[in-house]
């Protein structure tokens, strides 16, 4: 791979779509990480016995 | 209760390991990709969008029979087994979504491959429509699910994907139709020609990370639809238990459904 | 032969409703109207360009109107718990269905009916190739918006803003329809296209989305 700097359009779209695909994997794998955790949240809070 | 947490555990275990084993096939692929794998000729170094725009692109196409298959599964377990009609469910939502995410990428990275070798984003060709469609019916899937009302949020979605898979097929021959009676220039010599074997490990080694990754964050997204399920019994059942006189909620209730 | 007595009750009440009424034959009526206006304004067309781009404008139109109408078609049957009386009773979902999408099928082409000699004389249209295959794209492209928007009208019911649901989902689902119905008109207006091929693919699309509907409508109504 030789990056002639990055005004060249090749070079420059080729890492934009690495990124845009890192952004849209991590994106989604945050958003589920993040309803996972607080779900665990929720759980603790039922696990509470109601008085 | 002893077992329920060690199946959680080992579940838990199984998930981290195959996670680090997607990243580490993830920077083979992606190394492969960069750096070992020899410039396109035509193309140049713009080319190598390949190896992320066609995995993801045969991907997006599985998932989709996951969901419709999933929603079958749902619509004739619904009245028969409702528990294991759940789990149909959590596969099809799952399967939806990560349908979605990998068709943007499809979407995403070709319109950046298209800018910089054809000269244009975008052009009504029927391979782009048809994705472009794909992706559509996906994402009308995923809005009925989130405005539907609780309780048919289920239903609804299996109606919605049973007529989303009907659909393709059409969808499929009549853009290809309607793009043979009015060609477009842009397609003319291109990608097409066939893939030279010194770009085999590349495309495969991609092919393999993305398809690990695919499963595992469908595995991972069903396992929360899971949790979720589970919580809304477990609330609905201190609904029913609690005494009416002094009713007091456990937190807040912020159900309506986040996903 | 019990289905197709339901069916006749379930239309010759839809029918009589909108007799009564006459609220959403009015409003497809007028919004179409104003539609080919501005259409006819914005793009200012001569008679060869309006060939061209009549079809698309047309079906546009019909797709616009029917969606409005279909959003009411339901809420009618809201008034006073009818939908639930409905679903118990011992006749079939389907042919609640079946009824309430040929009241509608009629009430557009009704509105085709006014329609046709409008944008005959706005867009000053003759056709060039065969004008008579006119007769069998309209319906079959009628049916195909009609079938699934009263199908889809229902399912927004259960959705909390119905309004938007419905051109939601029947928009990406009726694309292959909506192609094929301007296409098989474009060409039979430029006779430029063959629309053999076109009318083939809307009576495919026509059957597979009506067994559909009619085999899904009940688990659509009884959704819980």
């Amino acid at each position: 791979m030789h990056f002639e700097g990055m005004s060249a359009m090749d070079a420059r779209h080729l890492v934009l779509a690495y990124a845009s695909v890192a952004l849209f994997q991590g994106g989604y794998f945050a958003w589920v990480v993040r309803n996972w955790l607080r779900l665990k949240d929720d759980e603790k809070k039922a696990a509470k016995p109601v008085e | 209760m002893e077992s329920a947490t060690s199946t959680k555990r080992t579940s838990l275990m199984i998930g981290s390991v195959w996670l680090v084993l997607t990243l580490v096939v993830l920077t083979i692929g992606f190394r492969q990709a960069l750096f070992l794998s020899p410039t396109d000729a035509e193309q140049g170094d713009v080319g190598r969008i390949f190896y992320w725009h066609v995995p993801s692109a045969m991907l997006g196409l599985v998932f989709p029979y996951i969901n419709f298959v999933a929603s079958l599964a749902f619509l004739y377990l619904r009245r028969r087994n409702p528990l294991a009609a759940l789990t149909a469910d959590a596969w099809a939502v799952a399967a939806a979504e990560v349908s979605v995410v990998f068709a943007s990428i499809c979407l995403v990275t070709g319109m950046l491959w298209g800018r910089a070798v054809w000269g244009i984003w975008w052009t009504w060709d029927w391979r782009l429509t048809s994705e472009l469609l794909l992706w559509l019916l996906y994402v009308a899937y995923l809005m009925t699910r989130r405005m539907s009302t609780d309780g048919q949020t289920s239903t609804l979605g299996a109606i919605i994907s049973v007529f989303a898979a009907l659909d393709v097929p059409l969808v499929y021959f009549s853009i290809r139709w309607f793009r043979t009676q009015h060609p477009s220039p842009v397609f003319g010599g291109g990608a097409d020609s066939g893939l030279d074997p010194s770009m085999y490990p590349a495309f495969l080694w991609n092919v393999l990370a993305w398809l690990m990754w695919g499963g595992f964050i469908l595995a991972f997204r069903v396992a929360v639809e899971r949790r979720r399920q589970r919580l809304d019994q477990l609330e609905g059942l201190r609904m029913l238990e609690s005494d009416i006189d002094n009713f007091k909620l456990g937190g807040e209730p912020e159900r309506g459904n986040a996903f | 032969m019990n289905f197709y007595r339901h069916v006749m009750a379930h239309l010759r009440k839809d029918l009589r409703l909108e007799w009564r009424s006459r609220d959403s034959m009015t409003g497809m009526l007028f919004f179409s109207l104003l539609v080919v206006v501005v259409f006819a304004m914005a793009f200012d067309p001569t008679a060869a360009v309006s060939r061209q781009i009549s079809g698309g404008i047309l079906w546009m139109t019909l797709l616009f109107a029917s969606t409005m109408a279909l959003n009411q078609a339901w809420t009618r049957e809201q008034r006073n718990s009818v939908l639930d009386a409905q679903r118990m009773a011992p006749a079939s979902a389907a042919a609640l269905f079946f009824g309430k999408a040929l009241a509608n099928m009629i009430f557009v082409t009704g509105v085709e009916a006014v329609l046709a000699p409008l944008f005959t004389v706005f867009y000053n249209l003759h056709a060039l190739g065969q004008g008579w295959l006119l007769l069998i794209v309209m319906p079959l492209g009628t049916w195909a918006l009609v079938a699934n928007g009263t199908f889809f009208a229902a399912l927004g019911l259960r959705t909390r803003n119905r309004e938007l649901m419905l051109p939601l989902v029947l928009f990406p689902i009726s694309i292959p329809a909506l192609l094929a119905m301007i296409q098989a008109t474009t060409g039979i207006l430029t006779g430029e296209i063959e629309p053999d091929l076109w009318i083939r693919l809307l009576v495919v699309y026509d059957v597979v989305f009506t067994t559909a509907c009619l085999l899904l409508f009940d688990t659509l109504l009884n959704a819980e």
